[in-house]
């Protein structure tokens, strides 16, 4: 029976399309999910008891996006700057996201191809213990 | 044995005026019978780890309690005020020995109940000082 799985271990890459390399993405700690949707029309009519629907073939692929800590790289070679150069000459990027176990390693289950919509830059309060972190907003698209 | 107690007894120790301050010296969870007063004790509290999504370790933030005793109320608070304000002065990025202190503060100063010190029948004023701090070790 396949096992269930769990984050930690998890590890990420990305690479620009249409022909580029793929580069470990480094510090990361968080991947907050992403959400795929399609519309749904109504279609029930005036006399129907229930209310009905039928989804509209526009999917929308939604955004991903990824957390990091701050790493005190030179400003040059720093992976912020990096996605920055991205972000900024909208490099369209495909991210892939290896969660520990037994998914085929060449495709990897979460692979998001698209551009990078945002990145924000994290706040830092005096009582704080944690790093300071970024996060990168993926725009999933084909 | 706390690791950041070490590091911050290592840093104390390095300070200008820390002889006429804490003439005992600093000692982990214990202090020697006839240790001259005031002395410093310290036992780490909790520690945990500052990590990745990849299972890295890439820090410790740990909180120890520094426990100030001495034969007077006033002669504990200065001792404690001595090391709170050497932590308040240099609070940020900072190496310390082989290790690298990224942050620390001193989060809590309790005058505390008094008790009996080991062999002694007098009893003993004590000034508890929790350090609070994420560091990483060499």
């Amino acid at each position: 029976m396949p096992d269930p799985v769990f984050p930690q271990g998890t590890t990420a890459t990305i690479k620009d399309e249409p022909s580029g390399s793929a580069t470990t993405l480094t510090d990361l700690v968080d991947v907050n999910g992403n959400t795929r949707s399609k519309p749904m029309a109504r279609i029930d009519g005036l006399g129907d008891t229930e209310e009905k629907f039928k989804p509209i073939d526009k999917k929308a692929l939604g955004t991903v996006a990824f957390v990091f800590h701050l790493t005190d790289d030179t400003i040059a070679t720093n992976q912020r700057t990096t996605l920055e150069t991205k972000w900024s000459s909208n490099q369209k990027v495909t991210i892939k996201v290896n969660y520990p176990g037994s998914f085929d390693n060449t495709t990897a289950i979460c692979t998001y191809t698209g551009y990078i919509e945002s990145i924000e830059d994290g706040g830092s309060t005096r009582d704080g213990t944690d790093p300071i972190r970024y996060t990168v907003t993926l725009r999933v698209t084909n | 044995m706390s690791a950041l107690g070490r590091i911050a007894r290592e840093f104390w120790t390095g300070q200008t005026g820390y002889a006429a301050a804490i003439p005992g010296g600093i000692h982990p969870d214990i202090a020697p019978v006839g240790t001259t007063m005031p002395y410093v004790v310290y036992t780490g509290v909790s520690r945990t780890a500052v990590g990745l999504l990849n299972g890295t370790t890439t820090a410790q933030t740990e909180r120890v309690q520094f426990t100030v005793c001495s034969m007077s109320r006033s002669e504990a608070q200065v001792a404690a005020k001595w090391l709170g304000d050497r932590i308040r002065s240099s609070p940020g990025r900072q190496s310390v020995g082989t290790a690298t202190i990224f942050q620390w503060n001193i989060e809590d100063e309790t005058g505390s109940a008094e008790f009996l010190g080991d062999g002694s029948d007098e009893a003993v004023r004590t000034v508890d000082v929790d350090l609070i701090g994420t560091f990483k070790e060499a």
